[in-house]
């Protein structure tokens, strides 16, 4: 019997308004408002709350049988709260289900693990505090934005009081081992790490409609089928991808509902498969071996590393100056300093930055609110200008 | 002296360029009792709002030019704007001819800045052999048989035309040079700089004098294209108009400014000054360095001051308006021209205004009028740097810059620069005809 662990990440940055050189001092509304309500209103429309009203479905038809998890980030249920709440609730549904776990994750969607401890702990701490008051959740697993893992990050997620990590199961860190099968972190007192299988999962999140793809159309008993043909001792396979893979990245006219719901029929009455939630899996299987990780890994692009977002000097440049504002930021005693501030931890901004062209650019590209990544790069070096005043930093 | 001048943009469309020269001057040449015809091409001068006395304008190669309705073309008042009378008609007098359409007579501010990039895109735009070839043609046919006594062409596009009527009507030609093909292709292109190089030293060999927006670009001349330097006049533009009004600024919190106003491109210098702002952030870490300007060097500089580890420090602000620009200039505590190769360069001049102590290098044309200003060598961002920290670290030595320099200013006036080219124009009179090529 093997174990679908499905995890679905919802997520949207509060994206920057243009700030051009002449705003600097003169105005401090950072944030495109207009922008940022018209996409989570579409993409609640197109997605979660259809995709919601399925799974619900799901969970009910099959006797709760049909497990996944969510990590929802916090940016993402600020903006439902404040611009469809009707997901909101259709997310908080799926919690009282009691057949859906919500992971935590840090309430920017940021890449605070990697510089700030300090700062990603109070962002735990604020996650925590969201879910419990819009979802009524306690969470128990933790993600990393964009999954970005090293041992540093797991000891820090192990001392928050987590059960177990999610995490990309890279080749570059499995060597060639299955990624269907918990592992222990090396350096964090083999703390679990619940990998993605990235050819299965990208098989839904990326390759579904792409008509050049050899297993284009895929269907749901083709897709069971391989699912089925895993080795008998895999305790689990971790199908990890956006939320937004249903009805925004894949249109509904993909097919995309259908599949997701035939599948889970088909799975649901497997006598080889079931679902389950990561901290379920976290409970019930022995650790198998520790991984070694050489440097933080992600699950963006082909290099699974953070380049996706400090891969240029223009990334840098703007991650430092965003850290750098963090100790006056927490020191200023203005709790709209420190919202503005934290919104700007948010990883999506340096992300509109990459310069990598070809198949990635093309997904940076998708995301990205701007012409080009030097525009992104200015607008963002801008508005933290005038952040960096208000704060009286240096 | 009858002066026909041979100019391409008038009213000036493009801040600093030739446009603003060519005003200058020949409202100067009119003031001191010249009478003068001023040419240029129809799409360059889709209004004129501040019609000048004593100079009558011709638009070359509008189409109505053409219409045989309008057999006596010189005469034809939809491209002949003759404004005569006294120099007390008011400013305002809704100028003949569909040259006044499109603007407000009365509030030259009123024309939006898009209107001026449209033009400076019809003057230098992908039609530009076209215009030019049109405009020399009709030069030619539409003023062969005018009465005048020598002519002063300003830049390339219109030293073809001049040439011809040089030929036609055996009278002296005096070209003017604001910029060559050199400075623009940057000081290290190789070998001749394509057709307009050729343009202009055909051009030049063949006038009767040659007037030179410098020093600078008179010994570029020399250089380039062997003139005698016996037969270049240099004529120095005079300031923007303008008052000196900004008093020498307090630097707030926000820190210091150094500013940079132009084309982002390696005539201009741009990575060299990124370069020295890593330098002087080293030591006036308050600093900040503001980039004004479009270019094709961009996203170069935008990547190479990340890359030094000053992109907080560094900021890029496009193309911005003249408002815009002149609370830079009143913003800012140093101006750098840090221009590679620039026959004159007119914005110092602007930043002292607003009362910014400019920094020029020695590649450039405005050193000569403002002697006091302190200079450095291109490329050398160390020595650049050094300017630029003493100028921030300084503060009696930086407001005693901006004192001579506006005083340095304050002689600069177009009647000046006229008094000069009244002589290089006689020279070219009392020289025509006795001068073998050369």
């Amino acid at each position: 019997m093997t174990s679908i662990v499905y995890y679905f990440q919802v997520h949207q940055p509060y994206r920057v308004k243009p700030f051009p050189y002449d705003a600097i001092g003169a105005r401090s509304d950072y944030w495109d408002d207009w922008l940022n309500e018209d996409v989570a209103k579409r993409v609640a429309e197109k997605c979660y709350l259809p995709m919601n009203r399925q799974l619900l479905r799901a969970v009910e038809r099959s006797d709760g049988a049909f497990r996944c998890c969510f990590s929802v980030s916090g940016t993402a249920i600020r903006q439902l709260a404040a611009w469809a709440p009707e997901a909101l609730s259709s997310f908080r549904d799926l919690a009282e289900s009691g057949s859906v776990e919500f992971l935590c994750e840090t309430s920017r969607h940021s890449l605070a693990a990697l510089v700030d401890p300090e700062e990603f702990q109070a962002q735990v701490g604020e996650q925590r505090a969201l879910l419990k008051e819009h979802l009524g959740v306690e969470p128990t697993a933790f993600r990393n934005t964009e999954l970005i893992t090293d041992a540093s990050v797991a000891q820090q997620v192990k001392e928050l009081g987590f059960e177990v990590l999610l995490a990309e199961g890279a080749d570059q860190l499995l060597h060639g081992k299955t990624a269907q099968a918990l592992y222990g972190m090396a350096g964090a007192d083999g703390f679990p790490l619940i990998l993605r299988d990235f050819q299965l999962s990208d098989d839904i999140g990326f390759r579904f409609s792409n008509q050049g793809w050899e297993g284009y159309p895929l269907l749901a008993p083709t897709f069971n089928g391989w699912l089925e043909s895993l080795p008998d001792e895999r305790p689990f396979v971790g199908l990890f991808m956006d939320y937004e893979t249903f009805g925004e990245h894949q249109s509904r006219d993909t097919g995309i509902f259908d599949f997701m719901d035939t599948m889970v029929d088909l799975a649901v009455g497997s006598d080889k498969l079931d679902f389950a939630t990561p901290t379920e899996i976290a409970r019930r299987d022995p650790i198998v071996e520790d991984l070694h990780y050489p440097r933080p890994i992600s699950w963006a692009d082909e290099e699974r590393d953070v380049s996706a977002w400090l891969g240029n000097h223009m990334q840098r440049a703007a991650h430092e100056a965003i850290y750098k504002l963090g100790p006056a930021a927490r020191a200023s005693g203005d709790p709209d300093l420190l919202n503005a501030w934290r919104d700007f931890t948010t990883s999506d901004h340096v992300y509109y930055m990459s310069t990598k062209c070809e198949t990635d650019g093309d997904v940076h590209e998708y995301f990205s609110p701007y012409d080009s990544p030097h525009d992104a790069y200015l607008n963002v070096m801008n508005a933290l200008e005038d952040l960096r005043r208000r704060l009286g930093a240096d | 002296m009858k002066v026909l001048v041979l100019g391409w943009e008038y009213p000036p469309a493009v801040a600093g360029g030739l446009g603003a020269a060519c005003h200058g001057l020949t409202t100067a040449l009119a003031d001191r009792g010249h009478e003068v015809t001023l040419c240029t091409p129809a799409d360059g001068a889709p209004a004129d709002p501040a019609p000048y006395p004593g100079i009558e304008r011709v638009s070359l190669g509008s189409d109505a030019s053409f219409s045989p309705f309008h057999p006596g073309a010189i005469l034809d008042p939809y491209s002949v704007d003759r404004v005569a009378g006294a120099a007390g008609a008011p400013a305002g007098a809704p100028p003949t001819g569909s040259a006044a359409q499109g603007a407000d007579p009365k509030d030259p501010g009123s024309r939006s800045s898009s209107s001026h990039a449209q033009s400076a895109r019809k003057l230098y735009g992908e039609d530009l052999s076209t215009a030019i070839q049109r405009y020399s043609r009709e030069a030619v046919t539409r003023l062969a048989d005018r009465d005048f006594d020598v002519v002063h062409a300003h830049d390339w596009m219109t030293f073809p035309a001049a040439l011809r009527l040089r030929f036609v009507r055996r009278r002296p030609v005096c070209l003017h040079v604001h910029s060559t093909a050199i400075d623009r292709g940057g000081a290290s292109a190789p070998g001749p700089v394509g057709s307009i190089s050729a343009v202009e030293r055909a051009g030049l060999r063949t006038a009767d004098r040659v007037c030179a927006v410098s020093g600078f670009t008179r010994d570029l001349l020399v250089r380039e294209y062997r003139l005698d330097p016996e037969r270049v006049s240099v004529v120095h533009n005079a300031a923007p108009s303008g008052v000196n009004s900004s008093p020498a600024r307090v630097v707030g919190p926000e820190g210091p400014s150094v500013l940079f106003v132009g084309r982002l491109t390696r005539q201009k210098g741009v990575g060299f000054l990124v370069r020295a702002a890593a330098r002087v952030l080293e030591s006036c870490p308050s600093a900040r360095f503001v980039f004004m300007g479009e270019g094709e060097d961009r996203t170069r500089m935008i990547e190479m001051a990340a890359a030094l580890g000053i992109g907080r420090r560094v900021f890029f602000t496009g193309g911005v308006s003249s408002e815009l620009r002149d609370r830079a200039y009143a913003d800012a505590s140093v101006f750098v021209l840090s221009s590679v190769s620039e026959p004159f360069g007119l914005t110092p001049l602007e930043a002292l205004r607003g009362g910014a102590a400019p920094i020029l290098t020695d590649a450039c044309g405005v050193r000569e009028v403002l002697p006091s200003a302190p200079v450095c060598p291109p490329w050398d961002a160390a020595g650049l740097s050094a300017e630029i920290v003493t100028l921030l670290t300084d503060e009696a030595r930086r407001l005693a810059v901006v004192e001579q320099g506006r005083a340095e200013l304050a002689r600069l006036t177009w009647a000046e620069s006229a008094r000069h080219l009244e002589a290089a124009l006689e020279q070219a009179r009392s020289t025509s005809g006795r001068r073998s090529k050369g």
